[in-house]
Formats: C-alpha cells, sequence, structure tokens
C-alpha cells in the first residue's frame, strides 16, 4: 500500500512538471493557429479567436524549397551523428581503458578544445580557402564529427562496465575493437542513443552553418530557412512590393509565424524522440558474466 | 557462454577498423577535391563577382545572361551577381572580406557592412584615380556634391547609388483618424504642441495607443556622428562644435515629456517591450507615429498601411554626412581586375537601358510598358530587383502608379535641402576605440529612459555620470578635434 | 564478489589480463585515430587565430601581418565600470545554474527511474524534453505572455486577487529568480534524460539484492542510484564550471527584452560585449574577450578536477 502512495505521488509531481512543459507549448500553438490581427486586439490566448493558417500558409507557401530544406537536413542531420556517433565511440572506449597508455594526453587534447577555441574568422578562412567546403553538403557533417562533450559522457559510461566482462573477452582472445562492438556497445545502448539522439538534436537545430557557408539554396536547412523567413517578414514591412501577391501588410503574420515555426522546428524532433526511447529501457541483462 | 569471436574473425573486424580509416581520411581528401572553386564560370573572358543583399531571385541567371550579351563584347567581362540572404548580409560579408575570398564589388552602407570601418581595415580599395582614368562618364554622371560623403582623405572609396538624400521627419497619423477628431495640425511646430491632440485621442480612442515614441526635437535639431552613440552637431551650426547629445537641454526636456505621456497614459504601460511590435504598428494602432517625408511617400504609405496617411513635418528636410553612405557600391582589394569592375559600375550608372535591365529584367518576360517611361510588372514576375542597391534610381522607369515626376521632385528635394555642416567629413575612431565601446554600452543600458517608463531625474544623471566614467568627453574632444582639422584642411 | 570471483578464474588460468600488449594499444591508436585527426583539422588548426586577440587586425594586412598591440584590445573590458558588475553577475549566476540545474534533473531522473509504466515514462519524457527545442526568441515571448505589464498573465492574476500590478521588466530584484527558473525550464527535461540513461546501466541484481536486505525505496536510491550516477554527475560538473565565465546569451539578453532598467541583475560578460562592439565591429576586441573566458574557465577546470581526482581519481576528467 505504501508502494502506491509512494507512486501516485512520484507520477503527480511528474505529470505537473510534464504540465510546466506542456502549457508554454500549447500557448505556442495556439498563437500559430491565430489571425494577426487577432493578436493585435487581444494579445496571447490560449484558444484563438479564430483558426487561422495564414501563418503556415505563409511559411508553406513554396514547398519546393521546403522540401529541399528538409532532405538536406534529414540527410546531413543523420549521416552526421551515424558517423559522429561510430568515431566517438572508438575514441571513448579507447580512453575508458586504463591500459591505454596515451589515455591521459589524449584526453587532455580533446577536451582542451572544449575551452580554447580560435573564433569564427580563423574557422571560417580554414573552411572556405582550404577545405573548400562553402557550398557544399559535407560543411554540414565533417566539422562537427567529435563533440568532446560527448566523448565525455560515453567514456564515463564505457568506464563504469564490470572489468571482468571485458577481461573474460580477452580470455578468450578478442581484440579491442571486437570487444567494443560485441560487448560493451550492447550494453551501452541507453549511452549512445542518449549521444545519438543529442547529436541529432544539435544538427536538426543547427542554422549557424548554412548562414556562414551556404548560398545555394538548395543546400540550405530546415532552421536556417525558418530564421531566414522570420527576417524576411521583418523585411517586407519595410520593402512593402515584394510582398506575396494578395497579401496586405496588416495582415502580415508576424508573431503567428514565429510561432509556427517553433511548432514546425521542434515538431519532427518530437516525433523522433520516442524512436529512441526504446533504447532507454531497462534490464539488459548483463548475463555473460555470470556464466 | 558459447565463444563468439577469436580466430579468423579477428582479421575481420581489424579490416573493419582500417575500412573506417580509410573512409574518414579519403572523406577528408575527397572534400579537398570536391571542393573546388565553382565559382568560375567557365567563361574565356574574367568573371566579375558583386555581391549584394536581396532574395535570390528565380529569374536571375536569364536576366544575367541577357545582361551578359551586352557586356562581354564591351567590356570583356562576364558578370555573375552573387544574392546574399539580406537579414545575414553583414555577417557574411564580414567573414568573405576576413578571409580574403576574392570577389570584384559589393553593396557597402553605413547600416549594412558598414562602409567606414571597412574603409579602415582596408577591405575596399581607392577609387579616385580609376574612376578618372577608366570611368570618366561615372564622375560626370553624378552630382559634384555626392562624392564627398565616400572620400576619406582626399580618396574615393565607393561610388555613391543615387537616390533620395534628405531626412525628413514628420509626424504621421491616418487621415481617417483626422477627420473622424477634426484635427487641425497647422499649429504643430514642437513635439510637445502634440499633447491635447493625445489627450482627445485618449478620450475618445480607448483602443489606440496614442504615441509611439522615437524620435525627439535632438533629432530635429542635430545630426549624429558615427560611429560614437552620443557625440552630434548642431545641423545649423556653422561653428561646427560636438556636444555629447545627452548633455542638451533638449534631451532633459525631452525624458520629463515622455515621462509625463507615459503616467498620463499616451505611451503605452508596456513599451519597453513592445518594440518588436510591428504588427500593432502596420494596423495603424498607435494614433501617432513618426515617419520621413519623400516624394511617392504617399503611394508607399497606401501600400503599407492600406490607408490614407497624413503627414506633419517636424523639420525641414535635411542632408546629413552620412545620408550617400546609404546605399554604395565598392571595388573590394581582393579583385583582380579593378579597372573593368569600375567600368561596369559606370556602365549601370549611365547607361539607362542597362540599369532598367538589371532592375525590371527582361522587357515582355518581365514587364511590358506602359508608355515611354512607365512600366507595368508582369503578375508573378521571377525577377524583381531592388534597383536601388546598384545605381542611379532616378534612371529607372516608373511603376505604375507612381507619379511621373517623382524623380523630379526628388532630385529638386535634394538640390534645395540644407546640407550638413560637416559634409564629407568621416569621423575615425580609432584613437578612442575603447571609450567608444564603453559608452555604447551604457547608452544602450539608459535607451529606455526614451520610452518614459521610468521616473527620470535620479535614473537621468546616474546616466550622465556613467557616460562620463566611460570616458564620453574625451570621445567628444577627440571629434571636435577632428572636425578642427578638418575644417583647416577644406 | 562477483569482480573476485572473475579475478580468480583470470589468475587460474594464467593469462595477465591487466596489462596491455602492444597489440591492443595499436587497436587503440587506431580506435583513436579519425576522432584526433578530425580534431586536429577542425580545432586545432583554427587555434592560431587566438593572436587576433592581441593584434589590430586590418584586412589587408591579414592575420599574420596585422600589428601586435599587445593587451590593449582587453582595455574596453577591463576597464569598463561595469567591469566588475558583468563578472559578478555571470560568476554567480552561472553557478546556480548548474548547481540548481543537476539538483533538478537528477531528482527528475530517480523519479522517472521509479515509473514502471513504459508509456507514462514515454509521455512524461517527451513533454519535459520539450523546451530544450525552443530557440531563446520564442521563451522570450512566452515569458513575455506572462510577464506584460498590460495583458501579461501574471499581472492579470495579481489583478484579479486584487494586488497590484508589477512593472517586470523594470525591477531587476525579480531577474535572477526569473532567469534561473527559465534556465531550469528549458534544461531539466534533456538533462534528466542523460542521467536516466546513466540510470538504466544499474544492473537490476543490485536492487534485487536490496529488496531481499529490507531496503525501502529510499534506501535503494541512497544507496545504489545516486553512487552509480555519482561519476556522470562529477564529470558533467567539471565541464560546467568550465562554462562558467561564458553566459547563454540568447537567456540574458531575449528574454530580458534588453531592458536596460534590469542590467544591475542581469548584464553578462556576453551581453556587454555584444552592446560595446555594435558600432564597432572589432574583431580583436571580442577575440579578447573570448580568449578571457577561455582561460579562466581552463584555470577553473584544472582546480576542480584537481579537487575530485584527490577524492576519487576515477572521476577526475583527466
Amino acid at each position: 500500500m505504501k508502494r502506491n502512495k509512494e507512486n501516485i505521488l512520484i507520477c503527480s509531481v511528474l505529470f505537473l512538471l510534464s504540465m510546466c512543459c506542456i502549457v508554454p507549448l500549447w500557448l505556442i500553438i495556439s498563437i500559430s493557429f491565430s489571425a494577426e490581427a487577432d493578436i493585435v486586439k487581444y494579445g496571447y490566448m490560449f484558444i484563438p479567436h479564430k483558426i487561422d493558417f495564414t501563418a503556415y500558409e505563409f511559411i508553406l507557401k513554396n514547398p519546393q524549397q521546403l522540401t529541399d530544406s528538409y532532405i538536406v537536413t534529414i540527410l546531413s542531420s543523420f549521416i552526421g551523428t551515424a558517423l559522429s556517433v561510430f568515431i566517438m565511440m572508438m575514441v571513448s572506449y579507447a580512453l575508458s581503458r586504463t591500459t591505454f597508455i596515451a589515455r591521459k594526453q589524449i584526453t587532455f587534447y580533446l577536451f582542451f578544445t572544449m575551452l580554447f577555441s580560435g573564433g569564427m574568422v580563423p574557422t571560417y578562412i580554414l573552411i572556405t580557402q582550404y577545405l573548400n567546403l562553402k557550398d557544399s553538403f559535407w560543411v554540414y557533417v565533417l566539422p562537427h564529427l567529435v563533440s568532446p562533450w560527448h566523448i565525455v559522457l560515453l567514456r564515463t559510461f564505457f568506464q563504469k562496465q564490470p572489468a571482468a566482462l571485458i577481461e573474460s573477452a580477452k580470455i578468450d582472445g578478442a581484440g579491442e575493437f571486437r570487444i567494443l562492438m560485441q560487448i560493451v556497445a550492447p550494453v551501452a545502448k541507453p549511452v549512445i542513443a542518449t549521444v545519438a539522439l543529442l547529436g541529432l538534436l544539435m544538427r536538426w537545430n543547427d542554422w549557424m552553418t548554412a548562414l556562414l557557408y551556404i548560398n545555394d539554396e538548395k543546400l540550405i536547412t530546415l532552421q536556417y530557412l525558418l530564421q531566414k523567413m522570420m527576417k524576411d517578414i521583418q523585411m517586407f514591412s519595410q520593402n512593402v512590393e515584394n510582398l506575396p501577391q494578395g497579401m496586405s501588410l496588416a495582415d502580415l503574420p508576424s508573431e503567428s509565424a514565429r510561432m509556427a515555426m517553433a511548432v514546425l522546428a521542434a515538431g519532427p524532433m518530437l516525433c523522433v524522440f520516442p524512436f529512441f526511447q526504446k533504447y532507454f529501457a531497462k534490464g539488459l541483462t548483463v548475463g555473460a558474466v555470470k556464466g | 557462454m558459447p565463444p563468439v569471436y577469436g580466430g579468423g574473425r579477428e582479421l575481420t573486424m581489424k579490416k573493419l577498423l582500417a575500412a573506417v580509416l580509410v573512409l574518414t581520411v579519403s572523406t577528408g581528401l575527397f572534400t579537398g577535391c570536391i571542393g573546388t572553386k565553382k565559382t568560375s564560370s567557365g567563361k574565356k573572358v574574367p568573371d566579375i563577382i558583386w555581391y549584394y543583399p536581396g532574395d535570390k531571385l528565380t529569374d536571375l541567371t536569364l536576366v544575367q545572361d541577357e545582361m551578359n550579351k551586352q557586356l562581354e563584347p564591351e567590356l570583356g567581362i562576364w558578370l555573375q551577381m552573387k544574392t546574399v540572404d539580406s537579414s545575414a548580409y553583414k555577417e557574411k560579408m564580414n567573414l568573405v572580406v576576413s578571409s580574403g575570398e576574392k570577389f570584384d564589388i559589393c553593396f557597402t552602407a553605413n547600416w549594412s557592412f558598414p562602409f567606414m570601418s571597412n574603409v579602415t581595415s582596408g577591405a575596399f580599395i581607392p577609387l579616385s584615380e580609376l574612376i578618372d582614368k577608366e570611368a570618366p562618364k561615372l564622375k560626370q554622371a553624378l552630382p559634384e556634391y555626392l562624392w564627398g560623403s565616400t572620400t576619406v582623405d582626399n580618396e574615393i572609396y565607393a561610388v555613391p547609388n543615387y537616390q533620395i538624400l534628405p531626412t525628413w521627419f514628420c509626424l504621421s497619423t491616418s487621415k481617417e483618424l483626422k477627420e473622424k477628431m477634426n484635427f487641425d495640425f497647422s499649429k504643430i511646430k514642437d513635439l510637445k504642441d502634440l499633447e491635447p491632440y493625445l489627450a482627445a485621442i485618449k478620450q475618445e480612442e480607448p483602443d489606440l495607443y496614442p504615441y509611439m515614441p522615437s524620435y525627439s526635437n535632438v533629432e530635429m535639431k542635430y545630426e549624429q556622428i558615427y560611429p560614437t552613440d552620443f557625440v552630434v552637431v548642431g545641423k545649423t551650426d556653422s561653428g561646427i562644435k560636438a556636444i555629447n547629445r545627452f548633455e542638451l537641454p533638449e534631451f532633459k526636456d525631452y525624458i520629463k515629456l515622455m515621462h509625463d505621456w507615459y503616467t498620463k497614459g499616451y505611451i503605452r504601460k508596456d513599451v519597453v517591450g513592445a518594440s518588436s511590435d510591428s504588427s500593432s504598428l502596420l494596423n495603424l494602432k498607435y494614433a501617432f507615429f513618426w515617419g520621413t517625408i519623400k516624394p511617392g511617400g504617399e503611394i508607399e504609405n497606401m501600400q503599407k498601411y492600406k490607408k490614407e496617411i497624413v503627414d506633419i513635418p517636424m523639420c525641414d528636410p535635411y542632408t546629413q554626412t552620412s545620408a550617400t553612405a546609404r546605399t554604395l557600391s565598392a571595388v573590394s582589394r581582393t579583385s583582380d581586375y579593378p579597372e573593368k569592375a569600375i567600368k561596369l559600375i559606370e556602365k549601370i550608372n549611365v547607361d539607362k537601358d542597362f540599369f532598367n535591365l538589371m532592375a525590371f529584367g527582361i522587357e515582355g518576360k518581365h514587364y511590358t510598358k506602359v508608355s515611354d517611361n512607365v512600366v507595368h510588372i508582369t503578375e508573378s514576375t521571377g525577377y524583381k530587383m531592388d534597383a536601388w542597391k546598384f545605381g542611379n534610381q532616378f534612371n529607372a522607369y516608373y511603376k505604375e502608379g507612381q507619379a511621373t515626376d517623382t524623380w523630379e521632385k526628388t532630385m529638386k528635394l535634394n538640390d534645395e535641402s540644407t546640407i550638413s555642416p560637416i559634409w564629407g567629413f568621416n569621423f575615425n575612431p580609432e584613437p578612442v576605440k575603447n571609450e567608444i565601446s564603453q559608452c555604447s554600452a551604457v547608452v544602450t543600458e539608459y535607451k529606455f529612459l526614451s520610452l518614459g517608463a521610468e521616473e527620470p531625474d535620479l535614473n537621468y544623471s546616474q546616466f550622465i555620470q556613467k557616460l562620463k566614467d566611460a570616458g564620453a568627453d574625451r570621445v567628444t574632444a577627440e571629434v571636435q578635434k577632428q572636425i578642427d582639422q578638418w575644417k583647416e584642411k577644406k | 564478489m562477483k569482480l573476485q570471483d572473475t579475478g580468480q578464474i583470470s589468475v587460474k588460468k594464467g593469462r595477465r589480463t591487466n596489462t596491455a600488449t602492444k597489440k591492443d594499444n595499436f587497436s587503440f591508436f587506431l580506435m583513436s585515430a579519425p576522432a584526433v585527426i578530425l580534431v586536429l583539422i577542425f580545432s586545432y588548426i583554427p587555434m592560431f587565430g587566438i593572436v587576433l586577440a592581441f593584434k589590430n587586425y586590418k584586412y589587408n594586412k591579414g592575420i599574420l601581418g596585422s600589428d601586435w598591440i599587445g593587451f590593449k584590445n582587453f582595455e574596453f573590458f577591463f576597464k569598463s565600470n561595469d567591469a566588475m558588475r558583468i563578472t559578478v553577475n555571470t560568476l554567480y549566476l552561472n553557478f546556480l545554474f548548474i548547481i540548481i540545474g543537476i539538483i533538478i534533473a537528477v531528482a527528475v531522473a530517480l523519479l522517472l527511474y521509479e515509473v514502471k509504466r513504459r508509456a507514462a515514462v514515454k509521455f512524461f519524457q517527451t513533454t519535459m524534453i520539450f523546451p530544450h527545442f525552443l530557440s531563446m526568441v520564442v521563451v522570450a515571448y512566452v515569458v513575455y505572455a506572462f510577464l506584460n505589464p498590460s495583458f501579461g498573465f501574471v499581472n492579470n492574476l495579481l489583478r484579479n486577487m486584487g494586488q497590484n500590478e508589477i512593472s517586470w521588466y523594470s525591477k531587476p530584484g525579480y531577474w535572477p529568480f526569473i532567469l534561473i527558473l527559465v534556465n531550469v525550464w528549458k534544461h531539466f527535461g534533456m538533462d534528466s534524460v542523460v542521467y536516466y540513461a546513466a540510470l538504466m546501466g544499474i544492473d537490476n541484481e543490485y536492487f534485487e539484492a536490496a529488496e531481499i536486505d529490507g531496503a525501502n525505496r529510499l534506501q535503494q536510491v541512497w544507496y545504489i542510484s545516486l553512487p552509480s550516477i555519482v561519476p556522470i554527475i562529477v564529470i558533467l560538473s567539471i565541464l560546467a564550471v568550465g562554462r562558467i565565465f561564458r553566459a547563454d546569451f540568447g537567456l540574458f539578453y531575449q528574454v530580458t527584452m534588453d531592458s536596460g532598467a534590469l542590467y544591475a541583475t542581469t548584464d553578462v560578460i556576453d551581453t556587454y560585449v555584444f552592446r560595446a562592439l555594435r558600432q564597432l565591429n572589432d574583431v580583436g576586441m571580442s577575440s579578447a574577450v573570448g580568449l578571457f573566458q577561455s582561460i579562466v574557465g581552463f584555470v577553473l577546470v584544472l582546480i576542480t578536477n584537481g579537487i575530485v581526482k584527490r577524492i576519487d581519481s576515477n572521476n577526475a576528467l583527466f
């Protein structure tokens, strides 16, 4: 009985926290479906005065561009994350093994870059002048393949693995790489999934790269496209002639468009998240050691 | 536990690892090769690259090809117009220039990709000699005084794109409102004369915000010196004294007035966060707001607000020294063909047909001529260029609906407006860089004073003290010094 | 107990598994190679640009050719009257963010861990990570919807309760709390996912054994769950300390609507630099501040790491 009471308490707290997060989401969705004139009149409301799709129409009016951006974003996010996780997994494992002689040095070497950076100008010069990555798809993938933060996460987790596990594998003559792939990784699914998720999110939300390095509109990512639209909306109020046909400036969905963009940006990732959740499942057997 | 590894499988794993390594390294090399600069158009004549802010237009390549049909034989170049998102223009161009990327011409202004700081940083090449030698018609095509603002240390660093110059501040309201309230604006000379009207609005029209704070008497009478945030010179001050605008009596009176109006309810209560609220402005939720008067402005206002707007002039038309720096074309130091670049700029400014090709596109496809000088833009045209970013705006055809004497009126206004006493002076901020930045920080911190939401007296004295501590007096003195030196050289 | 067993077994078999063979180390190097090369290219090579902090960068002279001006680029920052205020604000607010953030994220992770129904966990987690996706601009709008002096929900509530309205964007005193609240709200969901994943790795057997021994829930949390994630908490804390001098610009600039009246408690290093260099556009000066932030962060990390090392060297970063 005590257990039940405790459970109810726990779920209530969690529910409350969830609500704190949902309420603003609700507000944002509601605003995105409101008419601009209503927003001016009534302010932000939790239920739109009348449902209005202008904001979404405005954003989606160029489906070709949107499709291109979706494709670019999906490809770059997933390819980048897959490569990144693989590379980081390897180095994290190596760094977690106390028998690695260069362990301390490489850890420091990687970690140092988290704090010190040359800044935007030298990076830009490197990427555009020497690596010729300007207006290239690979500029989304290559520069951020290694994140020291994620490496630390992975390494910490790998370190926790019982030494017995690894030792028994070595007894049977397995090499380190095989140990990683066949023993440690399956057990480390939760943390690998976390890092993959974090990496995916980071890439999905990135608009800076497109801003700096991409001019070809076929290669811009979703986030950058949305940011651009927002700035364009602001520009429209100064350059009336560029407004799309049939739209009056007063109807220009600026508040609602901003919220619609937030919805479009966050939406896909929220749908992806449940997919990762199955890796957070409890009770992965560590039974191999028992035998 | 069944052994799942050992022996032969080892090798496969190693191979896999090696494969990954090779993949990574080769990807690196791959990008080195694949990422060859795609900018070259492959033509036999040299490329001229022109960066400008805007949206990528669907038919840009079409029109560009048409332009090159003339440029290739005449000037021996192939023009490539490179669009950069307007919102990112400053950041992107900063990086382009900092990294030494090759390009020839770019758009610059003092509000976007700042002209002055780029001159001092060495981004642009001096043009005086080039223009005299290679593009003499360019010099003649534009009025003499225009060149003053792009001249630094006796060298021209950019070609001004000729358009309207003076700033003519006004208070605006909708005609509908004026007639409804039976307002007579002839008595309004000063901002505070507006008060009775605001009171009337507050009483009769509770749904509206009576006033949107923006400019003050300070802007009416004084001109600001960039890039300082606070040093100004009197517009009609032939003695040219540099003053800290925040110490002016006009400013003190202004913030008192704003606070007074705020407490009376003439300014919206949430004014502090409302600066991004463009909807209210466009929906004419403000009874009175600031704007500028210019020939042809009525039509623009009509398009913008969908209602007729009435303007109350609050000052005389005045051309500040940074006026021409609203739109300029400069030649990059990384250009391999500066002579050809300047010839191109000349052509755009001098050849009317060519300019209109660039501005409107191809006749028949993007527009049709209604009369000699007036065009009708084709619906859903794939080409809507902002011609004012490139050349002499006065060479453009009129769009249907524009009054056909707009350019004449504008040029007349240009010639008749008062010109700044420091016309041609450009302040070099290097000696007081630190103080300027510290002062900038302070000015931004206290900008809320102008909105009226806070009590002025205590805040104001704090503000002035902080400015002084940040070195405001040193900056003002330096400005004065440079002005005096410049005056002597004239 | 298990470890000892296995240890005995390995000793019995006679193969030493606690020293690495050359072959193993070679594997390790191979495995580290891609990461090391990538970091060399993308992080270390551009690092030479740090010299910009000491130079008067002129485009026509390039990075290498521009003149050295020693510490001049740092002056505008250190000589400013606001230097003390912004440093203090940055430090103590970030410090609070770290502490409170960790406490809440860990607590939430532990709570989630107790929930048995998968569907419920899915629901909670998905909703709670949602704020992480919002850009600070949107967050600023949401906050504004609450704190707007005229229409904001909070003031409406106050009015209905007969209290006076508060002009939120003019009273600096409230803002440390507001900022902490917003920051925690934005990050606790995603952060808790990390700790939750760490909890996932705990062998169920420990809990079963504890049940048998009669431990209640709280004891299980205290003696099993928490200690298991201590390594990760410590590491993430050390890393967070490294960034303690860098403020979340979006948070301090957008959410406060850049209201000058609030600067006493909301002005931080990054917002100050942004304001100061707005007109000047000076690469050298902004590099200088960035370098300063990096160095301080680095020193703090070394100190913190050193302290952790003494307590339990396994938990240290390096």
